[in-house]
């Protein structure tokens, strides 16, 4: 039990330890910086978009939101 | 699965090499002194390098990303504080909060339908570090509780844009569908405060696409702002309307409510964005004009019945009635927070004691304001007054390299807010407060039903960029009665470069500061667009101004001059 409960708080220890270490190093804003960013990016950049302005803009007719819950 | 392949040139080996040696030298440098001086190199641990002597912030970022090579240690119990109740606990907090929302599953899908929440939110905690850069003590912590507020209402709103989209869900409309009411950002969600008791919540249409997100990631609304010249748009126009109306152009818009209420504030060029609202969001809306000569007794009665013809509106929509009942009680409840703002302007105006940093006490008061009482802005409000009430109480200098109290007018920088950190750790100059946290100064009366309206009228018109901003050069000249009132000797004039309106007065501004003797910078930008005045060329022009016309030394000289171009 006595050894079960060490490891569990060596554990989280360590995990608080490294937290600490991504804190201070900054490692969350490098790894959203260099690693997400650039994929996200492009994600989007690539991304199909509707051409909105081929909408028709018509003052007093809407979709019908007949679909009511 | 094809994943995209990640161009490995973006890596900059040098700069790798640079972070480790500098954090190498660093605690090399730490090392030394414990051997030659263990006094001093412990005070550096327990205490942090003295600010304004020690301290070079300038040395901590990585050249242009704005990142840092290690943040900043602000002695053990501060930095410990800020990792655990600031950097770990809104982690931690952000995601209970999404998990515990209505649909987190569709946010995840959010994340990467929508560009805005893909990419503005993760970045948050630099959006903290930004603003709070050099803070100690009670003003870190007092800060850190208002950008909490602001993190705790962008999740409740992101989260419900989400639940209720429609593009998440297939195009199928869910409850939230039809319980969630739209509006422009610049329509109070004091507005909707009669239909929250009754199952139905508000969100504005571009308050976190656009606005929130510029001030955490400044790169993401470019996208939006070239979208809508790609259409036509020349450049010139206000960029917070043309952001406003990109993100429709990109079909980056969540489709998550049966309605939409529009203004005309803050300008004429948001009339424009209705417009384009209308044609975009295609579904029944209803204009709601915000007298701009609001001073003429006579639109008192005619902005109270637009009010009311808004709600008669939603009543139409949705077929639910007006609740006095929630009405006034959510009215009551922001009156609690009017109440304690001003107590904390009278703290700020006269005591060095005032513990939230310039961008902290902006964003807090324009955020809460705007979107209307929710429980965690009142939760926090409650810690930042007991925080200032501590300060004043054991008369804490909260903010001690300040040389200068500055009053910061007209409409902010939003892709540089946190400019008041580096100003206050680069020259000292104490932003104290600023014209946008002036509006809604009103404790709206409930007793009857008529002082209420008369007040929630006159409330909706000193609006944010409206009450000391339109309607006669006068409520703009209320700069200098509260230069008096906050016991200010500088003041930061903001100069929007593509506001029409503020152009036509700059000549009478030069005038009276020559006049009265006032030392002011003009501070050239473009609103959300940080292409056309740069961070660096406001830092410069600061610079300039505080070492010729001041003639002062700078506190910290590793500020002076960086490149953060590529930094959000």
């Amino acid at each position: 039990m006595k050894k079960k409960v060490l490891k569990v708080l060596g554990m989280g220890l360590s995990v608080y330890f490294v937290a600490f270490l991504a804190f201070i190093l900054d490692l969350d804003g490098k790894a959203l910086f260099y690693l997400y960013e650039p994929i996200v990016t492009k994600h989007f950049d690539d991304m199909p978009r509707k051409d909105m302005t081929k909408m028709p803009y018509e003052m007093k007719k809407y979709p019908k939101f007949d679909d009511q819950i | 699965m094809n994943l995209p392949k990640i161009d490995m040139s973006i890596f900059p080996e040098t700069q790798i090499k640079e972070n480790v040696n500098y954090n190498v030298n660093g605690l090399k440098e730490w090392g030394e002194t414990l051997v030659s001086d263990p006094a001093k190199a412990l005070r550096w641990f327990w205490k942090g390098k003295e600010l304004g002597t020690e301290m070079r912030l300038g040395d901590l970022y990585e050249d242009k990303t704005g990142l840092y090579k290690h943040r900043e240690w602000r002695g053990f119990k501060d930095t410990m504080y800020y990792f655990n109740m600031i950097w770990l606990y809104n982690y931690i907090n952000a995601v209970v909060a999404i998990l515990k929302s209505e649909d987190p599953i569709a946010v995840l899908k959010g994340v990467f339908r929508y560009r805005w929440l893909g990419q503005d939110y993760l970045t948050v905690m630099h959006w903290f570090d930004r603003g709070l850069e050099g803070t100690r003590g009670e003003a870190m912590k007092a800060s850190g509780w208002a950008y909490n507020g602001m993190v705790l209402e962008t999740i409740r709103q992101f989260c419900r844009l989400c639940a209720a989209d429609a593009n998440l869900h297939g195009g199928k409309r869910n409850k939230y569908w039809y319980n969630t009411l739209a509006h422009d950002e610049t329509v109070a969600g004091a507005i909707f405060y009669p239909w929250r008791d009754q199952g139905f919540d508000h969100v504005a249409v571009q308050m976190i696409p656009y606005f929130v997100g510029v001030h955490v990631n400044s790169q993401v609304v470019l996208n939006y702002i070239d979208a809508m010249q790609s259409i036509g748009l020349p450049g010139d126009p206000c960029p917070m309307c043309q952001a406003e109306s990109g993100i429709f152009v990109l079909d980056d818009v969540p489709d998550y409510s049966p309605l939409l209420i529009v203004s005309n504030e803050a300008c004429d060029d948001s009339v424009s964005t209705s417009i384009t609202t209308d044609w975009f969001y295609d579904r029944p809306m209803f204009a709601m004009p915000q007298p701009m000569q609001f001073d003429d007794p006579l639109v008192q009665n005619n902005c109270a019945e637009e009010i009311q013809l808004a709600w008669n509106f939603i009543e139409d929509q949705i077929g639910v009635p007006y609740s006095e009942e929630s009405f006034v009680k959510y009215i009551k409840l922001q009156n609690v927070l009017q109440e304690h703002a001003r107590e904390r302007w009278e703290v700020a105006a006269k005591t060095s004691s005032y513990p939230l940093t310039g961008v902290a006490q902006a964003l807090f008061r324009i955020y809460y304001s705007q979107a209307g009482w929710r429980k965690h802005w009142a939760d926090n409000d409650e810690r930042i007054h007991k925080i200032v009430k501590r300060c004043v109480e054991k008369k804490t200098d909260t903010f001690p390299l300040t040389r200068h109290r500055v009053l910061a007018w007209s409409c902010a920088p939003m892709f540089y807010s946190h400019w008041t950190a580096w100003a206050m750790n680069t020259w000292g100059l104490n932003c104290i407060i600023n014209m946008d946290s002036l509006m809604f100064d009103v404790v709206i009366r409930t007793d009857t039903h008529e002082h209420m309206m008369e007040d929630f009228a006159r409330w909706n018109e000193w609006a944010p960029m409206r009450y000391n901003a339109v309607g006669g050069y006068k409520h703009i000249f209320q700069c200098w009665e509260n230069y008096e009132r906050f016991n200010c000797d500088m003041i930061m004039m903001y100069d929007q470069l593509q506001c029409k309106g503020m152009t036509g007065i700059h000549g009478m501004f030069e005038d009276e500061f020559r006049d009265r003797n006032i030392p002011a910078i003009w501070m050239p930008h473009s609103l959300c667009d940080r292409r056309v005045s740069t961070r660096r060329e406001i830092r410069a022009i600061i610079n300039d101004y505080m070492t010729t016309v001041m003639q002062e030394d700078p506190i910290d000289p590793s500020l002076l001059d960086f490149d953060d171009s590529m930094s959000w």
